[in-house]
């Protein structure tokens, strides 16, 4: 009897700890676009690393804090990756393609699409992980001449959520829709 | 016993005080088995020919003020300044390629920032110790490099900014 419990237990362990696994992207891929790059940006923090990044934050100092350090509780990892570049053209679709076709896999959903035309003119698209009603990460894909930058992040949050990240844990200002004035 | 007996012992014992504070700190600070720090120190030095800034013993003046002051959750800390990184004008990747290829799996990347255009390189890795975080930062800008490894606690450190104090005197509520 306690070997099947045991048994059950592990079973569920085993099967709880990917859910959120799933949401993370493999973002490696991106790395050779640093060499051309005039800066580069990339952050990775872990469940672990981001409760104890967390502790920095305090209630006591102002709303914003106590609000993000809620925010971050149930958070599983924050992942970015930013390259500025000085001309245009030093990147293209073939290199975000193997980012956007894990974006492509069931589960994932396109949930925003912004295109601004002209010079300078910026692309983003959001997509959330959903299985049932919980959200297990979201992603975002920003992309400008000589700019590109993906945000994923792991655990459940939703847009507002993530707009309210934005300048916090190397998450640039994106431009989301709700984002806090 | 004469004064001057007395007053040389006296200096004899804050000498000591100091040498083995000193040293505690430092052996403190070292990680077990992790040598990414000295790796890191020795790569840049025999690679950009770079020489330790021991100007006015930097380094153990600062690990000894961490030692007695304990800044902000700061339990232990040490640090390098390299100087001369330009001498042998290497490209900006080797310098991101002798971090990585010196620091240990142990060390999980937080965050790397390259900007070879501003002559800036920054790397910060982070382990969990407990309740505690060491953080491992190597910084870089054309000719000039810092290597910090600091025991940090988020508590602490949180309380600290809420309340800063030194051996118990606040210096003000904001920086």
């Amino acid at each position: 009897m306690r070997a099947r419990i045991a048994t059950t237990l592990i079973v569920l362990m085993a099967a709880a700890s990917p859910v959120f696994a799933q949401a993370q992207l493999k973002l490696d891929n991106l790395n050779k676009l640093a060499e051309g790059a005039k800066q580069v940006v990339d952050v990775t923090i872990d469940e672990q690393l981001l409760q104890l990044a967390s502790k920095f934050l305090s209630a006591s100092r102002s709303p914003d804090e106590a609000q993000i350090k809620e925010l971050v509780k149930d958070l599983k990892g924050v992942y970015v990756k930013r390259f500025e570049f000085d001309a245009d053209g030093k990147y293209s679709t073939a290199d975000i393609e193997p980012i956007l076709k894990q974006l492509r896999t069931p589960g994932w959903s396109r949930i925003v699409g912004v295109t601004s035309k002209g010079e300078g003119g910026q692309n983003v698209e959001v997509f959330v992980m959903t299985e049932a009603s919980l959200i297990k990460g979201i992603a975002v894909v920003a992309a400008q001449p000589r700019e590109l930058t993906v945000v994923n992040v792991v655990g459940p949050i939703d847009v507002d959520r993530l707009s309210r990240l934005q300048g916090q844990f190397g998450i640039p200002a994106l431009e989301l829709p709700g984002k806090p004035r | 016993m004469s004064d001057d007996t007395r007053s040389g012992l006296a200096a004899l014992g804050i000498g000591a005080t100091v040498i083995f504070l000193t040293v505690a700190v430092m052996t403190t600070t070292v990680v077990a088995g992790d040598n990414s720090y000295r790796r890191i120190v020795k790569d840049l030095r025999t690679t950009y020919g770079a020489t330790e800034d021991t100007l006015y013993g930097a380094g153990v003046m600062g690990e000894l003020a961490v030692a007695l002051i304990r800044p902000a959750g700061v339990s232990s800390m040490t640090f390098t300044i390299l100087r001369g990184l330009d001498q042998f004008r290497k490209s900006e990747h080797d310098f991101n390629q002798i971090v990585r290829s010196a620091v240990e799996a142990k060390w999980r990347p937080l965050v790397v920032y390259s900007a070879p255009g501003e002559n800036q390189w920054t790397h910060v890795y982070a382990q969990p110790d407990g309740s505690h975080i060491l953080l491992l930062v190597v910084t870089r800008s054309r000719s000039d490099a810092v290597v910090v490894q600091a025991r940090i606690n988020p508590d602490k450190l949180s309380a600290f900014i809420d309340n800063p104090q030194i051996l118990g005197v606040p210096v003000g509520k904001h920086f």
